[in-house]
Formats: structure tokens, C-alpha cells, sequence
């Protein structure tokens, strides 16, 4: 899952961005003024917009109806030291999807992060399962026919991702874009060897194959569509 | 001593004047009604002394002429009966006495005392107390006349009663004293009521007064049933509560202010230790962490120690420790001190040669001032650039200390701002410079505490000039 913070204040920010590193493997991104912020939440397919609303240039709340205005469904978590109950109840209805008021618990912020994405995914039940396979996303627990499966953190991020979209093709691209943040170096071919790790610790093979590669249009977790 | 109440001093104030007034118009009144009344016996006296003089003008027989003034003097049965003694000077046998009515009483009647005597050809009235009755309650008006008669000097001496005088004097009296008495007592009754009445106005001002709490300070009031007396009154006082409001509004938004301020850091602080906390981390990382920590508990030091040299220097007393010092060698000592800190990052502080400069002041008040000035400085001024402290003298006993750095990109819709509390240029504000926001607040109420101001202009080619105006003594 792939993450925009955009918060003036640059500590803060850091934080945030390594506890969603660590916590719930997010690729996240960082931004600290506001004509920043609305340019890099337009450019890039965040799966999370942490939106803090008193920001120089460009504040909060305009960047959240321009997105809006545009169409944008990236779901935004708000971030306010103002606990002024105007302020939440406009940031709510310019389309921000939830908010925390600063100085916030981390282990709340990381949660809500991660019901947001379910959310958006549609996939309300923290445990995702295909076949044998099942993803706890809150603790980042996979396990196979009952068995815990340890993951270093890439491999794990793109198991995650694939899960939540189980059933549909994902092209590399997607991968790629939800996988690193912006300052990684991008390799696609690295996604190849991360997909064959994965199907070498989790698939059992044919005929029951749970990571099916479908040339020239991407990867697909899951029962094939007949 | 309980203090009287208004109420109550009016009331004994008025009472005692209308008794007074009542007392003495009842006096007067009283002096009045005697001399008409006298006066009117006096009258009828002098018609009598006029008429006797006129039968003894008429030459007739001795017989004819008595009963002619017995016939003045009305018969011995009248109410109110006259007597008449006429002699002359020097004869001891009287030419006429009149009979009355109550003999025994006639001796002292008749001789009048000598010391009314009036002269000769005038006549004198006098009141007369029969002699010979004990009680001396009958009370007698007298007519004395004398004049020349046929080379005789002849006195004539009439008398009558005046005890209907004395008596409708104390009708008089008793009147007086009743409708006096009840006058008075209306008053007592009725001027506190008619005071209550009249201080209605205050109880009323006073009553919405004391509805007022701190919440409805500033709030618009209806003055139309005040009286126009207190109106400059109620006036002064809702624009004194219009300005309590205002400060304590200010006030208010000060706190708001400060706890926003004190939330950031406490944020960022606990952000960074719930993230160290996270998961088990290497020695290294957590000494990292810690120290991170620190950066943000430093932050809320400084803040913290803003917040109460702020509300230390609000406080309205005086100056506490004022003395005479030398500001320039004072400057030239801190210019010593931030060269030093400015070397870290190749920059300088240094203080252009002045003569010696007096002020007066609180010397720590003053370090404060010119440490938030060169904090300023060098924390928003270019990174290696040079920090000048000059003096200059300026007229009407005055000097201006200018701290310059090379900076100078202060937007001019920023600089009025500056001296607000928390403001920051925004653009400082991404870049974690740790300033507060308070350092110019605080430096300009140290100046005006000192009599004096700053101020502050800046362009980009001549650089940021901040100038301390201050008496010299």
C-alpha cells in the first residue's frame, strides 16, 4: 500500500511515515507544504492521503475539494490540531473520509489508516483468505493451511495488495506504483522475483494455483474467472 | 462605625429642615398674631385717648364731661371694660377716675410705672399687670398721654384688657403646635418613600449591574430606563467592562493560542517516542529515538519559558531592578557571546565601535530583549552572513540600537504581523526553525517597559534592520 502524508510539520511527518513503514509495511511519501502536497496527490495512485489541515501555501481543506473536484476517491484521513468541531465537520464534508486530532495515540492513527484501506478495497474483514491462504492485514500475519508464514517486508507488502484485490488482474504497473514510494529506485523486474518468492513459500502448484500470471496483462490472485 | 446609608442621611436631612422651617414660620407667625392683635387694642386705646382729649377741649360743667367719657369708656357691664385716669402734674387730687367693674383691682391699675412716662404732647402704650391680683393672669393694655391744657401739664391714662389677646394667642398656639406637629410627622413619613422613590434610578442601574458576569462583559446593553442622571455613569462603566471584555478576550485567545503552540511539540514529541516504541529496536536505534525526544522536549522548554517571561513581563508593576548601565558595553559582551555560536555555521556577530551609551533599565529585562533580536538574527538571516549591532543617537534624549542581518526577505504583509504572538513567517514555519513565534512579543513589551519600541523593516537589498528605540539617561 502506497501512502501520502502531507503535514508542514517535518518531525511529525517522519514519524508518522516510519511507524507506517514499520507497523503496516506502507511505501509512504512525504509532503510539507501544501502546492506540494496537491501535486504529488494528484501524480500518484495513493491508496491513503493523511492530510494535515493547517498547512503553508495551500491549505488542507482546499487540497481536499480540489480532489474531490477531480474526481479523486483516495481515501483521506485528516489530521487537525484544530479540535474545533467546525473544522472536522467541514473537512467531512468537503469528502474527507475520517480524522484524528492532534496529539493523536500512533497505534489509533495506524489503525484507522488500515480500515480506510480495507474500505477501500471492500474487503471489511481484516483477514483476507484465498483458498489456504490467509492474510491478517492488522498484524501482518500470513498463514498457510493454519501454518505462519514469516515475509520480509516487500514481499509481504506485495502479498497484501495482491489479497485485497483478489480476483482481479493487477497489472505491473499497479504493483510498482502501490509498492514504492517515490523515492525508491523502481526496477519492474524486482516484482518478478518478489512474485516468484511468494509463489515458492505459499503456492502449492498446479492445479490449485494461487498466484497465476497472465502474460502481457499482469498477475491475479485467487480462482481464475472461467 | 457602620456607614449611614444615603437613604437615611437624606431622610434626617430633609426631616430636620422641614422641622425647621415649620418652626420657624409657626415663630414668626406666632410674633406676628401678638403684634396685630396688640396693635389693634393699641388702636382702639389711641381712639379712646383721642376722644377723651376732645370732651376735655369742650368747656362744659364737670357732671356732663364725666358721664360724656364714661360713655367712651363703656359702662362698667361691657365685656371688655376701659378704665380712664385723668391728672395733673403737680395736684395730687385726680380730675376724673373711672368706675371698674372689680374694685379691688383698681389701685395698681391706676398708677402707671414712672418709666413710661412719655414726654410732654406724646403718649406711650404699655402692657400693665394689676398689681393686687395674685395670680397675675390678667393681663391690661394702657394708654399714657400728656399734654398742656391751660398751662397745666394733664395726664390722661386709659386701660383695658387685653386678656382676649392672650387668649386667642394660645388658640393660636395650640393651633401652631398641631399643624406643626402633624406636618412634621408627615414629613418623617413621607421623605423616605419620596428618597426611595428618587434613588429608584440606582437600585435599578445597580440590579442590572449585577446581572453582569465575566460572559456578558462586552455584551450590548439597554440603557433606556436609566435615569439621565446616571447615564455618564452606566456610560463610563460599560465602556470600562467593554475594555475588561476585550482583555479578557484577548486574553482567552492567548491561552487558545499558547496551548495550540504547546500541542505541536507535545504531538511531534509523542509521535516519536509511540514510533521508537513500536516494535524492539537495536541500542542505536533507540538512542536515536531518545535524542529525537530531546530535540522536541528542548522545544517545549524554550516555548514554556517564553509562555512565562511573557506573562512575567505583563504583569503592570514598574520596572523591578532599574539601573543605570551601559548598553554598549552590555551589547558588545553579547556580540561576543553569539559570534561565538554563530562561528558554527561561518557566520559573524559583530558590534560597531560607539562611544559609551547610558540607559537605565532592568539589565536582565535588556539581555532578554537583544538575545530574541540576535536569536532572530541568525536564525532567519542567510547561513555565513554577518550580524551588526550598531548604536545611533537620535533626538529628544533618545538612541536606537539596530540589530541588521543580511536576510531581508520579509514580505511587507508579514511585517505588521510580527510582533503578534505565535506569528510566524510562513514560510519559516515548514522549516522547523524552532523559533516560538514569542521572541519579537516579548522583545517589544521589554521595550515599551523601558519606555521605548522596536520596530522592523526589511528588503532584500539592504537586509532585515531591527531597531530598538530607547530613552538615554
Amino acid at each position: 500500500m502506497r501512502i501520502l502524508i502531507v503535514e508542514d510539520e517535518v518531525r511529525l511527518a517522519r514519524n508518522i511515515a516510519k511507524a507506517l513503514r514499520e507497523t503496516a509495511s506502507f511505501a509512504v511519501d512525504i509532503s510539507t507544504d501544501g502546492e506540494d502536497g496537491q501535486h504529488q496527490a494528484q501524480s500518484n495512485p495513493y491508496d491513503l492521503i493523511v492530510l494535515d489541515l493547517m498547512l503553508p501555501g495551500i491549505g488542507g481543506l482546499d487540497i481536499l475539494q480540489h480532489l474531490r473536484r477531480r474526481g479523486n476517491r483516495v481515501p483521506v484521513l485528516i489530521l487537525t490540531a484544530r479540535d474545533a468541531t467546525e473544522d472536522v465537520i467541514r473537512g467531512l464534508n468537503l469528502g474527507g473520509d475520517d480524522y484524528l486530532i492532534k496529539p493523536f495515540d500512533m497505534g489509533e492513527l495506524i489503525a484507522r489508516c488500515q480500515a480506510l484501506i480495507r474500505r477501500n478495497y471492500d474487503r471489511p474483514d481484516p483477514v483476507a483468505s484465498v483458498g489456504p491462504l490467509s492474510v491478517d492485514t492488522s498484524a501482518r500475519l500470513v498463514t498457510l493451511r493454519g501454518q505462519p508464514v514469516v515475509l520480509p517486508a516487500m514481499e509481504y507488502r506485495l502479498l497484501e495488495y495482491l489479497v485485497l484485490r483478489a480476483g482481479q488482474i493487477v497489472t505491473k504497473e499497479e504493483i510498482v506504483e502501490h509498492l514504492y514510494d517515490f523515492h525508491a529506485e523502481r526496477f519492474s523486474n524486482v516484482v518478478e522475483v518478489y512474485i516468484s518468492s511468494l509463489r515458492r513459500k505459499l503456492d502449492p502448484g498446479p492445479p490449485h494455483e494461487l498466484i497465476h500470471t497472465l502474460r502481457g496483462q499482469g498477475y491475479l490472485v485467487g480462482e481464475l474467472p472461467r | 462605625m457602620r456607614p449611614l446609608s444615603i437613604r437615611l442621611r437624606l431622610s434626617l436631612l430633609v426631616s430636620l429642615l422641614t422641622v425647621t422651617i415649620i418652626a420657624v414660620v409657626s415663630v414668626v407667625s406666632y410674633v406676628e398674631q401678638e403684634e396685630s392683635l396688640l396693635r389693634n387694642v393699641d388702636e382702639i386705646l389711641r381712639v379712646m385717648g383721642e376722644g377723651i382729649a376732645a370732651v376735655l377741649d369742650d368747656p362744659q360743667d364737670a357732671e356732663t364731661r364725666d358721664a360724656e367719657l364714661q360713655s367712651i369708656l363703656g359702662g362698667p357691664h361691657a365685656r371688655s371694660p376701659a378704665w380712664c385716669r385723668i391728672w395733673v402734674d403737680g395736684n395730687d387730687s385726680d380730675w376724673f377716675v373711672s368706675d371698674l367693674a372689680d374694685g379691688p383691682h383698681r389701685d395698681g391699675l391706676l398708677d402707671p410705672p414712672s418709666e413710661q412716662r412719655p414726654a410732654v404732647g406724646q403718649t406711650s402704650f404699655f402692657n400693665m399687670v394689676d398689681r393686687a391680683d395674685r395670680s397675675r393672669k390678667a393681663p391690661y393694655r394702657a394708654l399714657w398721654m400728656r399734654r398742656v391744657w391751660r398751662q397745666d401739664v394733664v395726664n390722661v391714662l386709659v386701660g383695658r384688657s387685653s386678656r382676649h389677646v392672650y387668649h386667642e394667642l394660645r388658640e393660636f398656639y395650640r393651633l401652631l403646635l398641631i399643624v406643626g406637629g402633624a406636618l412634621t410627622l408627615l414629613a418623617f413619613l413621607a421623605v423616605p418613600l419620596l428618597i426611595s422613590w428618587g434613588l429608584s434610578p440606582v437600585a435599578q442601574a445597580s440590579a442590572q449591574l449585577g446581572a453582569i458576569t465575566h460572559r456578558s462583559l462586552g455584551r450590548e446593553r439597554q440603557r433606556s430606563q436609566i435615569a439621565p442622571e446616571l447615564k455618564p455613569f452606566m456610560t463610563a462603566l460599560d465602556d470600562m467592562l467593554g475594555r475588561l471584555d476585550q482583555a479578557m478576550q484577548q486574553q482567552g485567545q492567548f491561552i487558545a493560542d499558547a496551548a495550540h503552540e504547546l500541542r505541536t511539540p507535545v504531538t511531534v514529541l509523542k509521535s516519536a517516542l509511540q514510533t521508537t516504541n513500536l516494535q524492539r529496536r537495536t541500542a542505536a536505534e533507540y538512542k536515536a529515538g531518545i535524542e529525537e525526544a530531546l530535540l522536541d522536549v528542548e522545544r517545549l522548554e524554550r516555548l514554556v519559558e517564553q509562555l512565562l517571561s511573557l506573562a512575567r513581563l505583563e504583569r503592570p508593576d514598574r520596572l523591578g531592578r532599574s539601573v543605570r548601565l551601559r548598553l554598549d558595553a552590555l551589547l558588545a559582551e553579547m556580540a561576543d557571546i553569539y559570534d561565538a555560536r554563530a562561528a558554527h555555521q561561518n557566520g559573524r556577530v559583530v558590534m560597531a565601535q560607539t562611544d559609551a551609551v547610558w540607559v537605565r533599565g532592568d539589565e536582565s529585562e535588556l539581555r532578554q530583549l537583544f538575545a530574541n533580536l540576535l536569536d532572530n538574527a541568525l536564525r532567519y538571516g542567510p547561513e555565513g552572513g554577518t550580524v551588526t549591532i550598531s548604536i545611533e543617537d537620535r533626538p529628544a534624549g533618545e538612541l536606537t540600537v539596530s540589530v541588521h542581518d543580511e536576510g531581508g526577505c520579509i514580505p511587507n504583509d508579514a511585517l505588521v504581523h510580527l510582533f503578534d504572538r505565535f506569528y510566524r513567517v510562513e514560510s519559516s514555519r515548514s522549516q522547523d526553525s524552532g523559533g516560538s513565534g514569542l521572541g519579537l512579543a516579548i522583545a517589544r513589551e521589554i521595550a515599551r517597559r523601558h519606555e521605548g519600541d522596536v520596530e522592523i523593516t526589511s528588503s532584500r537589498q539592504t537586509g532585515t534592520f531591527v531597531s530598538v528605540r530607547l530613552p538615554r539617561r
